[in-house]
């Protein structure tokens, strides 16, 4: 079993440490209910579909956006 | 209304000539007696970052099954921010319709022409209906048919001012112009500014905050309801011509003399 590496990523443009891992993982850690729709992510300005989110890995510095619907005009 | 008398825009066929925002109401109750009211059968949301803190948790199950969702990308000043915002609208809401809004400063909302177009002509290339929020410019909005897109939002005066359509000859010309739905986008203040465009030969309006902030937003949408249906059928109806001097509408023959 390898060691787990830490990586500083910026979730939401909030610092966030995590163990290096995949988009699936940071949305568990981040508690979002990933079997509700209604909610996408963005890795460095590229969505980053609902079904490559378990194998798109997370790298130090990523910018990763986390959005949802909301009331709007 | 004629049955038959429906907005087409894109793939999409609507009865009701209203879209609704979905911001700034009361409370919830009163955003969903307002929709209902309304009869709008397309309403706008936005995309934002989620957080625990904040509502709107179940507004897509409350909102999706009964509405169009037409999601915008308010609050954004680059075409690149405001594409991204369209592509994840996409994968979120399931659909590839986006009210594109690119602004240039949040004093008057006004819209950056240069970064609009740039953004609807890349998400137009990407599949995307595209329904621009833009200034009452009979130019800029050829060019955005030109573009591609399914329909053109002039603004009749700035986001929430609530003072009509400013420039109506501007709105004529547009109609004139373009063959894509015309939808009044913004500054639609009462029921009379809506039945204002309709008249014009404008073909819908969307509107938010003068539902949302009436004193009574149920009773308003109702007004608009009722305000779009009135103009749309003076539009069709032909009205007469404006004129200086007074013509009697009861004849003169067979008049006593005195």
């Amino acid at each position: 079993m390898s060691a787990t590496v830490a990586i500083t990523i910026f979730v939401n443009g909030e610092v966030l440490t995590m163990a290096e891992g995949s988009v699936l993982d940071l949305l568990h850690l981040q508690r979002v209910d990933t079997s509700r729709k209604g909610f996408a992510v963005a890795l460095n300005g590229a969505v980053v579909s609902r079904g490559d989110w378990e194998s798109q890995r997370l790298s130090e510095r990523d910018r990763v956006e986390i959005v949802g619907m909301y009331k709007g005009g | 209304m004629a049955e038959n008398d429906t907005l087409v825009i894109g793939d999409r066929e609507l009865r009701s000539r209203l879209i609704l925002g979905t911001s700034r109401y009361p409370n919830q109750q009163a955003l969903l007696d307002a929709l209902e009211a309304s009869g709008t059968e397309m309403v706008t949301v936005s995309i934002r970052r989620i957080s625990i803190a904040r509502e709107g948790e179940s507004l897509l199950e409350r909102l999706g099954g009964r509405f169009h969702l037409l999601p915008n990308t308010a609050g954004c000043y680059t075409a690149r921010d405001a594409v991204l915002t369209a592509k994840l609208a996409r994968e979120a809401l399931e659909t590839d319709w986006v009210k594109l809004e690119v602004i240039g400063d949040d004093e008057t909302l006004f819209p950056d022409v240069e970064q609009l177009l740039s953004a609807a002509e890349e998400l137009v290339k990407d599949g995307f209906t595209v329904l621009p929020y833009c200034n009452d410019d009979p130019i800029t909005c050829r060019k955005l048919e030109d573009i591609g897109c399914a329909a053109i939002m002039p603004l009749g005066a700035p986001i929430g001012s609530g003072m009509g359509i400013r420039n109506p000859y501007n709105i004529r010309i547009i109609r004139e112009q373009c063959r894509i739905p015309l939808i009044v986008d913004a500054g639609v203040g009462t029921a009379s500014d809506a039945a204002v465009a309709l008249e014009l030969g404008c073909d819908g309006v969307l509107m938010n905050t003068a539902v949302a902030q009436a004193r009574d937003p149920v009773a308003m949408a109702r007004a608009m309801r009722l305000a779009v249906e009135a103009g749309r059928i003076a539009y069709q109806a032909g009205r007469i011509p404006k004129k200086l001097y007074a013509s009697a509408s009861t004849t003169m023959e067979g008049m006593i003399e005195g």
